[in-house]
């Protein structure tokens, strides 16, 4: 039977992510449209470079926090969002898992 | 502040790679040796906040946006290695899956944000607390060392760019500064927002060992 400490863990655990998820719903309409710090300054403040002007390497599944199947249908950003931070906490619970599973005493 | 591929040439994002590489390794063993049970949902709990939050960009004036870091309030909670691996799983997810982020820059992009992020946001930090000796010490040290973080990253982007012949150093130097200036105000205010309701419902967690 799972103890009652651990419970607890997973409980905080899914009360924090809702409210991370929750979040993301909430300030994503809000967020800026503009430019962020390094592409105005290679696009407009000395225009050197335009992100467009280099093809990715790698194709990602979401380019640019959007899924492209879902497009013009459903906000997809905010469904990428949480698919974001659903795989970055499970990727890093994961490793820190395994570091402390091969932990030298 | 992800640098996409083609902004640095070959033997900049060879270099940078084998410098995070070298980073990511230490923080591993480090984790490895220092890592606890309590640690672990605290690990991924960051990495889901940061990732998060990084999805918002605020505007700073100027038609110009920023997006919080995150480097420095993980680098306070949790210490300066756990920083790395944080910002390693964050800055690798979001290049491959997301497209946020060259894969040719990715070390650059890891040591900018994950290495220099981390390390001065924790060492500014702690200096700021060792002469501010008072309730208020943890966030004026950690807003100091948020906007540290912030321009310092800044500015290694830019000396990237600049060894990469890219775009002259002597322009890019101010242009990345002087924005990144403003964003780090926007930085150092989520950070002391969010240390300041962590002391409020979770004090406990601000005194877990640092990695």
């Amino acid at each position: 039977m799972e103890s009652p400490k651990k419970k607890n863990i997973a409980l905080l655990l899914v009360f924090v992510l809702s409210f991370i998820i929750g979040l993301v719903f909430l300030i994503l309409p809000f967020t800026s449209q503009s430019p962020d710090g390094l592409e105005k300054v290679s696009e407009e403040t000395i225009a050197f470079l335009k992100k467009e002007d280099f093809k990715p390497l790698v194709n990602a599944p979401m380019p640019d926090y959007t899924i492209p199947r879902l497009k013009n249908r459903l906000d997809t950003r905010q469904i990428a969002g949480i698919a974001g931070i659903l795989a970055v906490f499970g990727i890093m619970i994961l490793i820190g898992f395994l570091l402390k599973k091969k932990q030298k005493i | 502040m992800h640098i996409p591929d083609g902004f640095l040439d070959t033997k900049t994002w060879i270099g940078m790679s084998g410098i995070s590489l070298v980073f990511i390794g230490i923080a591993i063993r480090k984790t490895n040796r220092r890592i606890t049970e309590k640690h672990i949902p605290f690990l991924g709990v960051m990495a889901a906040f940061v990732f998060a939050a990084q999805m918002f960009n605020f505007p700073v004036g100027g038609g110009t946006s920023g997006h919080f870091m995150g480097a420095t309030l993980i680098a306070i909670l949790l210490g300066p290695w756990a920083s790395i691996l944080i910002m390693t799983t964050v800055l690798t997810v979001q290049c491959l899956v997301f497209q946020d982020g060259g894969i040719t820059a990715l070390g650059a992009n890891i040591f900018n944000m994950g290495v220099v992020g981390g390390f001065w946001g924790y060492y500014i930090s702690n200096i700021v607390q060792v002469f501010v000796q008072d309730r208020k010490a943890i966030f004026i040290g950690g807003f100091a060392a948020a906007w540290c973080s912030v321009v310092f990253s800044a500015l290694c982007c830019a000396i990237e760019l600049g060894i990469s012949g890219t775009v002259p150093l002597k322009i890019v130097v101010p242009a990345m500064a002087g924005i990144h200036a403003v964003i780090g105000i926007g930085e150092g205010f989520i950070t002391i927002a969010t240390l300041s309701l962590l002391i409020r419902v979770r004090p406990d967690l601000l005194k877990l060992q640092k990695i």
